[in-house]
């Protein structure tokens, strides 16, 4: 009797578990989807995360760290060597992935409204350096430029939006404070 | 997680990515070499004509399996078996994308299709793939 007591309690927190994880797949999907379309939609009114925004802050960052360049439009110009800032470049999809992650964990909105304002400036910051780290690169040695822009660095950004999310249970949801 | 947790989470990611990409560089060549083919059979049956501009996803395999050996669970063959297993749906994933982008040659479609393989693809499917193999726990943590 005790046993198939457990067991149907055990199924029923099994169907209640499955539930929540659906749930918040199916909200980081939806999310994701509809902050996509509009940061597509409406690019140029997005602060910081544009692509003319990333390409003149990226140029003014370069030319402090003593890289010598160029800028025309979105495209930067070294003596060897040239980028152009597209979409992929201005973090823009990270900031979704991260925003879509906490908004669809269920929390209180003081703290989404915390690790969304957190995640922001690191990533911002966190892609800046990624685009001088990769100017440098391909001034330096253009040949590997491609397979580190490519798949070194992508995996970076996959890993940097899991690990902030884990630090924002941790540190924010866990902690029950907000 | 704990706070030595997480840190030791981010050593073994770092760690497990670097000998998968390092692995993955050298299969790589086959592994397109086998895209290749299939997409071969796939022109001789339709006829298309292809196309030199088509898109991969960017190894959001390499990311997803370092991120499956760095979460402290499942044994070490669980894992090898997982892995093996997302190489062989991610290269399903890249056909079907591959063949979608052949079709949607010269319609809108093609615009966003490439946005969708980059970034959806790219950093969203591990994330989502993640989740649900291995950490739904996570949702424990969160508060009703």
């Amino acid at each position: 009797m005790k046993d198939v007591v457990t067991g149907s309690n055990q199924k029923m927190f099994k169907l209640k578990f499955d539930l929540e994880a659906a749930k918040f797949i199916f909200f980081f999907i939806i999310s994701l989807s509809v902050f996509y379309f509009l940061s597509i939609r409406f690019e140029e009114f997005i602060p910081f995360f544009n692509m003319q925004s990333t390409a003149q802050v990226l140029f003014f960052f370069l030319k402090s760290v003593g890289i010598n360049a160029t800028i025309e439009s979105y495209q930067i110009i070294f003596s060897n060597f040239s980028i152009e800032i597209v979409r992929q470049c201005t973090g823009i999809f990270e900031v979704i992935a991260i925003a879509s992650c906490i908004l669809a964990f269920p929390s209180s909105i003081k703290k989404k409204i915390i690790g969304i304002s957190l995640a922001l400036p690191i990533i911002y910051f966190f892609n800046m350096g990624r685009l001088i780290f990769l100017s440098a690169l391909g001034m330096n040695y253009p040949s590997v430029f491609e397979t580190v822009h490519d798949y070194l660095l992508q995996i970076t950004f996959v890993f940097l939006v899991i690990f902030f999310w884990i630090f924002w249970v941790n540190k924010v949801v866990k902690s029950g404070k907000a | 997680m704990g706070k030595h947790d997480v840190i030791y989470f981010a050593v073994k990611f770092s760690i497990a990515a670097a000998v998968l990409l390092t692995i993955f560089y050298f299969i790589f060549p086959y592994y397109r070499g086998a895209l290749r083919y299939s997409i071969g059979i796939f022109f001789d049956i339709t006829k298309l004509q292809p196309s030199n501009n088509l898109f991969l996803t960017s190894m959001p395999y390499v990311s997803l399996s370092a991120l499956i050996v760095a979460t402290p669970k499942r044994t070490a063959k669980e894992k090898i078996m997982f892995i093996i297993l997302i190489f062989a749906l991610f290269y399903i994933i890249d056909i079907s994308f591959l063949i979608i982008q052949i079709l949607a040659q010269g319609t809108f479609i093609q615009y966003y299709h490439i946005l969708v393989v980059q970034d959806f693809l790219t950093i969203a499917l591990p994330i989502v793939f993640w989740f649900l193999l291995d950490y739904k726990d996570l949702i424990v943590y969160s508060e009703k």
